[in-house]
């Protein structure tokens, strides 16, 4: 537990929001190793998104979030979406010019990114005229541009097709970066990431490395 | 919607070179200290003494509401004629003060002529309102109705109760409006609280001014606890009833106002020389008298007019802008958000006439006090209607820290349209204010409607006015055309917000 | 307070009301608001108890706010008597058929305006007119004022031979006397013209500081004030009541009230004594010709 590489810890939590009568989960545990990959899995309305966001809370400063809504300003360019992600680094008045004329600077490492996830080529469209698709690169993107080492992403190839979303699932788990994100597409699941941790009736019903799951954990899992 | 904003954006600038900026009183700061000190220790003791004039205030709110009332349902009725619109338009566009002025030298300078102007002006208001709703009630339970049932009874069954609640709505905050219309035509002579606003503003008597104003908020502010639909039977016949008393008027005015004193002056002339009053048809004359009306009154006017409102537009957007952060529950949560509240309630309350005169006698009669009056009303009703819209955004919880970050990228971009649409839907009402203001001495079309009362010319007077009505007409009817554009521009836009 | 009590309160209120203005025709009488004076009504409402007792008629004072009102309440017979500037009196009198001047100030035959100063300016006293005010700001008091408006624009004009929107760096309409006086001390203005009993007054009241403004000129003299009444009061309130009315006017010796206009007394006066007025308001097209 008090490994110097963990990014987040919960100790026997219990999760509820307030004001909402959403999914509780009971008696969390769990730790996150720096440069792990690591899927949620478990059905709908179990509680995934709640873990996500609990978890988001506990690191905000060195996180990025992937939102399942995407939380893009439809009004703005995707370039203005994805700027934003790094909103807090540059001063205010550098920000406000921005949103009127682009920096050359930014526009440059916005399109490094862009470039990854197959998007530079909307990147002056607004977003509300791009597809399901495109839109969530484009959070994607925001949270890539962030620069952050550690991503929580809410179901972040749901929208995108089969082929994109394996190329952005390389990208996303290719390199040092810490992922966590939930899933409900199992195959990406197992492939993907090196470790599941299944989401079973509000509590944790496994919690392992890729290889030790077997198909029969799986369907206990998906099924009442 | 960039390009509309640059577009006014521009204009204003280019206004800007053509505007009276100068501050005309050299100690602004020391007016407006004891303007602070004036409110900070009230004499409420001069209301008791004034009280005729609150209550005067209120009747004539009463009296010339209901009156368009009635005449706003008949319009409403007749909406889908043309001419019906066309009339309902132009009685709108004109202000309560310019009508009290044309029923002047018809019914003296009394309650009559208070009530009139506040009731013609507000018949047009009422009759596109009323029109408007009834448009846009929802028909299912209408046409679920048996086909049988004759249409006065349908009407009555499946429209009116649908759409009661709105027109409740309606009324009541043309009520407000009333009340406030009512209290400005003191400025000019009628005896409500404007009277002694004026006086008290123009000598610097600022506890009694004060005391007054705080007074006139009370009575906006509580008309949730006493205007209620029960007592409002009651409250009209009282208010009839001591109108009643004071009914004056003479026919001998009325046929004299509309058979000679409108009447274009080179007609008049020959009759006037030799005594006889008689009218001869000067077809040259007269129009080179209306030429040099147009030309060396209208025109100047119009262009004044214009630069005073458009560059009060733009600083009312920006004033919006400023004015929402303080009061959104987003960046100023409970507590935080109350000054700004406050701040916002007195500026609306407060009618842009009364503002503005104020701003006069601290800063002299240029174009600043008008745009300060002008921005600061228009910004805080934008911002009190956008505000509702901004509220309901749910900001993504990894937004950032920043407020002003925040704010241009998070919330600016998603409410734009709707700030758009509701700054257009004031224009119109800006233009009408900045001709207004002519009357304080900036040189607006109301300086020449003024100049000509003062010079007790009528027929000048009816001219002026109706070109004002028409740049108003066309001032509407182009805002509609914007917002409209900004609509569809924006689909996404209002279901955002 | 439950509805129904409420109900009575306000009924009995309209009751009040309405028994207090069903009356007897009263006899009213309005003046044009020259000078600063929250306290004109308190101040005219004695005056209109004095007419009272002199006439045997109930007389009330009625309060306007501009020049063109106090035309304007005449005109519709709102009131029968006003106290007119010169300039509002022709107007007055022009509209109205058979309205006569009927008493004057002792002081009004010789009525003067002055063209005051802010002393920032340098501007001196001289007896000649001063033509260095041009390109200075500029404020007149009221519109449809006679020594605030009218006799100095005219003087201006024949002076300058151009109108004042032309000489000036800016002309402003102050609204009366005291505003003007305000204005140019404060050096919102450079230069204005004002009524100069409405200067003496202030003056002896201690209201002017006179190391910030002074008097630089002095306009010739012209007749101005006047008590103007409706010809048809005589069919209201009986045969001679004009006469009534002007004698009243005459014998008022009462230093309180005389102080409202501010007046030593008043004298005869008629209609014609006003020619000059009619002849300089067309000349600067005030009037139409």
């Amino acid at each position: 537990m008090s490994d110097k590489q963990s990014v987040v810890t919960l100790t026997d939590e219990t999760i509820s929001y307030a004001n909402t009568r959403g999914p509780v989960l009971k008696d969390i545990s769990l730790s996150i190793q720096r440069g792990e990959h690591v899927a949620i899995a478990g059905p709908s309305g179990v509680g995934k998104t709640t873990l996500l966001k609990r978890l988001f809370k506990e690191i905000s400063d060195k996180a990025a979030f992937v939102h399942q809504d995407f939380s893009l300003v439809e009004q703005l360019s995707v370039y203005h979406n994805i700027y934003m992600g790094r909103l807090d680094y540059y001063s205010t008045f550098h920000n406000l010019l921005n949103l009127f004329r682009p920096f050359k600077m930014s526009i440059f490492a916005v399109k490094k990114i862009t470039e990854q996830l197959a998007i530079s080529e909307i990147l002056f469209k607004r977003v509300d005229q791009v597809s399901g698709g495109q839109k969530q690169r484009t959070a994607i993107a925001r949270a890539l541009f962030n620069g952050s080492d550690c991503i929580l992403a809410d179901e972040p190839v749901s929208s995108i097709d089969q082929v994109n979303a394996e190329k952005i699932l390389t990208r996303l788990t290719d390199s040092s970066l810490t992922l966590v994100a939930s899933m409900h597409n199992v195959s990406f699941a197992l492939k993907y990431f090196s470790r599941i941790i299944g989401l079973k009736e509000g509590r944790i019903f496994f919690d392992l490395p890729r290889s030790d799951i077997t198909t029969d954990q799986l369907q206990k899992l998906y099924n009442q | 919607m960039k390009q509309i904003t640059l577009f006014f954006i521009g204009i204003a600038c280019l206004c800007l070179i053509f505007a009276d900026l100068e501050v005309i009183s050299l100690d602004p700061w020391f007016e407006i200290g004891r303007i602070f000190q004036g409110f900070l220790k009230p004499d409420f003791k001069v209301l008791f003494e004034l009280r005729t004039s609150l209550v005067n205030t209120v009747i004539f709110a009463f009296c010339g509401s209901s009156l368009a009332f009635i005449g706003g349902i008949v319009g409403a009725f007749f909406y889908k004629v043309t001419i019906v619109r066309y009339l309902c338009s132009s009685v709108r566009s004109i202000h309560e003060i310019f009508w009290s002025f044309l029923f002047l030298p018809l019914v003296g300078l009394n309650p009559t002529c208070g009530i009139l102007a506040i009731a013609v002006h507000n018949t047009g208001i009422f009759a596109k309102g009323l029109a408007e709703i009834y448009q846009e009630a929802d028909r299912k339970p209408y046409d679920a109705l048996p086909k049988k049932i004759g249409k006065t009874s349908a009407f009555f069954y499946a429209i009116i109760p649908v759409i009661y609640p709105e027109i409740k709505h309606f009324t009541r905050y043309r009520f407000e409006c009333a009340l406030r219309s009512s209290a400005v035509l003191g400025f000019i002579g009628l005896p409500t609280i404007g009277f002694h606003l004026e006086t008290f503003f123009r000598e610097g008597m600022y506890t009694e001014a004060s005391a007054l104003l705080i007074a006139f908020y009370l009575l906006i502010a509580s008309l949730k606890f006493w205007l209620r639909e029960k007592m409002v039977p009651l409250y009209l016949v009282c208010a009839w009833g001591i109108v009643s008393t004071k009914f004056t008027f003479s026919m001998e005015n009325i046929i004299r106002f509309f058979t000679y004193e409108i009447i274009p002056w080179p007609m008049r002339k020959q009759g006037f020389v030799d005594g006889t009053n008689s009218l001869t048809f000067e077809i040259g004359n007269t129009i080179a008298w209306l030429k040099d009306i147009l030309f060396l009154e209208a025109m100047p006017g119009i262009f004044n007019t214009m630069v005073l409102t458009q560059i009060s537009f733009v600083l009312a957007g920006l004033a919006t802008m400023v004015l929402m952060v303080t009061v959104t529950k987003h960046f100023a949560p409970g507590l935080k958000g109350k000054p700004g509240t406050l701040l916002l309630i007195v500026l609306r309350t407060t009618p842009e006439y009364i503002l503005a005169y104020i701003c006069i006698q601290i800063f002299g009669p240029s174009m600043i006090p008008a745009i300060l009056a002008l921005s600061l009303h228009n910004g805080a009703i934008v911002a009190f209607l956008t505000v509702k819209s901004i509220d309901q955004i749910p900001l993504p919880m990894d937004r950032s820290k920043g407020i002003i970050n925040c704010y241009f990228y998070e919330v600016i971009p998603r409410i734009y349209g709707v700030f758009l649409a509701n700054l257009f839907y004031r224009w119109e009402v800006m233009v009408r204010e900045s001709a207004l203001f002519g009357i304080l001495g900036i040189y607006t079309l109301g300086f020449y409607v003024d100049s000509a009362i003062s010079d007790d010319k009528m027929d000048k007077v009816i001219i002026i006015i109706a070109v004002m009505a028409l740049l108003n007409i066309g001032i509407d009817s182009l805002s509609q055309r914007v917002r409209r554009k900004i609509k569809s521009e924006g689909t996404i836009v209002a279901k955002a917000a | 307070m439950n509805h129904s009590k409420l109900q009575f309160f306000l009924l009995a209120l309209l009751f009040l009301f309405i028994s207090q203005n069903i009356a007897e025709p009263v006899f009213s009488f309005t003046a044009i608001p020259d000078q600063n004076d929250a306290r004109l009504k308190e101040r005219f409402d004695k005056v209109a108890v004095y007419l009272s007792k002199k006439l045997q008629i109930p007389v009330k004072y009625i309060p306007v706010k501009s020049y063109a009102a106090s035309v304007a309440a005449f005109k519709n017979k709102e009131v029968q008597l006003a106290w007119f500037g010169g300039l509002s009196g022709v107007k007055a009198r022009r509209a109205v058929k058979g309205a006569v001047a009927i008493a004057q100030g002792e002081e009004d035959m010789t009525f003067v305006s002055y063209f005051i100063a802010n002393t920032k300016t340098k501007l001196k006293y001289s007896d000649e007119f001063p033509k260095e005010i041009e390109k200075k700001t500029f404020t007149f008091g009221s519109k449809g004022s006679t020594s605030g408006r009218l006799m100095p624009e005219f003087y201006i004009r024949e002076h300058m031979k151009k109108a004042p929107q032309k000489i000036f760096k800016r002309v402003g309409f102050s609204g009366d006397h005291s505003k003007t006086i305000a204005l140019v001390q404060s050096g919102g203005y450079q230069v204005g013209a004002v009524n100069y009993k409405v200067w003496e007054k202030e003056i002896t009241q201690g209201l002017i500081d006179t190391n910030k403004v002074r008097i630089i000129w002095k306009t010739p003299p012209y007749p101005d004030y006047n008590w103007t009444i409706r010809g048809d009061t005589e069919k209201t309130f009986g045969q001679g009541f004009v006469k009534k009315v002007q004698q009243a006017l005459l014998e008022m010796n009462d230093k309180q009230l005389l102080e409202s206009f501010p007046r030593k007394r008043f004298i005869k006066a008629d209609n014609s004594m006003y020619e000059p007025i009619l002849k300089t308001g067309t000349a600067i097209g005030i009037f139409d010709e």
